[in-house]
């Protein structure tokens, strides 16, 4: 027998592991050897490569074969990416609960196609003892049993899935013991109108409110045990943002936000070290970012300048400020920048890394710059970064460079 | 403190003394080492060739034995790049001996870069002719049985 053929069944499997699970079952045709060797992979990964009607179809009937005739005991992950509406729900619910009965741990489940009916998933996944991750996208309807119980999931994906009801998500949450990783995405399909996530074990949550998405009424967060926190909130209609609880463990949040009020939520931020923030709402004064040390504000709305020096003046231990702009945001410069009549103390004291992303050189631009520079003992390195050609950046440099600097060693680099 | 050193020998008989902590990344060399100290181990399946290519794989991977900093991160991107040449740099019957090699010293990580070449290497054929060209795989089934596999998995070959 040649070299490979003569390894062990658990080193054949070994490296099929690590070749896509397509040619892993190529292998199936070299020799009896080979015959059945992938049939004991743990880990399966299917997905149309087109969406014409005999791949379609071809991969229908092979999982309808070989699926329930598969003899990895243990089925570690199933992965399945279907780009249109050519399979039967029905088909794919049976493969579900063909990968549940093998003590699935991993189940990720792609369905992009807006026009068919939705997958509805078997009710043998909402009691599944094995199950650590589930990532579900698309055309996927959710209807939680009463009986649901997943005493092993951590991580918890929901990508524009359909709800049956505003309950369901909370329902499925519920028992969910040691969830430690939640995001979630409303998409148009669905109709959800209140969120609800209690969830005592979490430790991450990002939340993203299409603008596409139904009207909705609002939601509520009862995750005290959380550390990231990322809320993406643009929906266009009015609704509530309660924070049930407070969050000391808080470490790190990102907000990118359009809510009409935001106190409650800034509210039971005060514990990070981590910001970023863009909101066009200012907060109330009063609340105290005690151990901020890295501050990221958007220039686009947020940068109404009053917002900046509220939230330097309530960061006094700042080490880090960047003024940068979000992904499929808009500049809008930094007009009527005044002075602030008292320094915030963080400029005085703790900043020690100041950059600007997207600098276009506008005199409230710069008088932003030049006020730090001239106030910010401690500062190590001020970075000004400008993608826009038109600014001529020799004289960009020049004009800073002989600004005053309360720093002497204060590095100023241009990229 | 001079390190204390083993001497492996391989199936020709030829001696190698490696520094022990070296060698001790093989699971089972550790087992033996604490097992009969102060003896040197026959390793009658491995070739001189074979032994010394794993030693050199095993003076790279050592792990020094002194706090380590944050220099770890960077190192483990050359590491993973010594390791990619290494393997590239062995050819097909070579790679196979250094494969069991790894399995019978239980070498985990060595196992797993050389399972990777051989698994790139099958990802990198056009086809199951390709494969068996590529490893010497002789073809047992008869016609009809390759077209009745081929019905039952359709859907990627």
């Amino acid at each position: 027998m040649d070299r490979i053929s003569g390894l062990s069944d658990e080193l054949l499997v070994k490296i099929l592991l690590l070749v896509p699970t397509k040619v892993a079952v190529t292998t199936s045709i070299l020799s009896k050897r080979w015959e059945y060797l992938w049939m004991w992979l743990p880990k399966l990964e299917f997905r149309n490569i087109d969406c014409s009607e005999p791949e379609c179809k071809r991969l229908q009937c092979f999982l309808n074969s070989n699926l329930p005739v598969h003899r990895a005991p243990v089925i570690e992950s199933f992965r399945l990416d279907l780009c249109c509406s050519r399979f039967k729900p029905e088909n794919i619910r049976m493969w579900v609960v063909k990968a549940v009965s093998h003590c699935l741990r991993e189940l990720e489940i792609v369905y992009e196609s807006d026009t068919a009916k939705p997958i509805v998933l078997p009710s043998n996944l909402y009691t599944c003892k094995s199950l650590v991750v589930l990532k579900l996208r698309g055309g996927i309807f959710l209807d939680v049993p009463r009986m649901v119980s997943l005493p092993s999931l951590k991580t918890l994906k929901l990508i524009s899935v359909i709800y049956l009801k505003d309950e369901t998500l909370q329902r499925l949450l519920s028992n969910c013991p040691i969830l430690e990783d939640l995001l979630v995405e409303l998409g148009e399909r669905d109709t959800t109108r209140k969120l609800t996530i209690v969830v005592p074990s979490l430790q991450r949550l990002s939340l993203d409110l299409a603008y596409d998405h139904y009207h909705i009424d609002g939601f509520m967060l009862l995750t005290p045990a959380l550390k990231y926190f990322k809320l993406w909130d643009h929906n266009c209609d009015a609704h509530y943002c309660l924070i049930e609880s407070t969050m000391p463990f808080l470490v790190e949040a990102h907000l990118d936000v359009e809510i009409h009020e935001l106190n409650s939520l800034i509210g039971s931020l005060t514990s990070v070290k981590r910001l970023s923030i863009c909101s066009q709402t200012i907060f109330d004064e009063g609340f105290v970012f005690n151990q901020l040390e890295h501050l990221e504000v958007c220039v686009c709305s947020m940068l109404s300048p009053n917002q900046l020096v509220q939230l330097l003046n309530a960061s006094s231990n700042l080490k880090r400020l960047d003024i940068s702009l979000m992904d499929e945001h808009e500049s809008s410069g930094m007009d009527d920048w005044n002075e602030p009549t008292t320094v915030p103390e963080c400029i005085l004291s703790s900043l020690q890394s100041f950059s600007w992303s997207k600098y276009t050189g506008e005199p409230h631009e710069r008088d932003v710059v030049v006020y730090i520079l001239k106030h910010a003992r401690h500062l190590k390195t001020a970075t000004i970064k400008s993608s826009q050609s038109d600014v001529p950046k020799l004289e960009m440099l020049k004009e800073l460079a002989l600004s005053s600097r309360a720093s002497t060693t204060c590095q100023l680099v241009f990229e | 403190m001079s390190k204390k050193m083993i001497v492996l020998k391989s199936s020709e008989g030829v001696s190698f003394v490696v520094e022990e902590a070296v060698a001790r990344q093989s699971k089972i060399i550790s087992f033996l080492v604490e097992e009969f100290p102060d003896r040197e181990l026959p390793l009658t399946n491995m070739t001189s060739e074979i032994l010394r290519k794993t030693i050199e794989y095993c003076k790279k991977h050592v792990v020094e034995d002194d706090g380590g900093g944050d220099s770890s991160s960077s190192s483990s991107g050359d590491l993973k790049e010594w390791d990619v040449k290494f393997v590239a740099e062995i050819d097909q019957p070579r790679l196979m001996d250094l494969l069991m090699a790894a399995n019978y010293l239980d070498i985990p990580s060595l196992l797993d870069v050389t399972c990777q070449k051989v698994a790139d290497t099958i990802a990198a054929c056009n086809d199951e002719k390709e494969i068996r060209a590529t490893f010497n795989i002789e073809n047992d089934f008869t016609e009809e049985e390759v077209e009745a596999i081929r019905m039952e998995n359709q859907y990627p070959i």
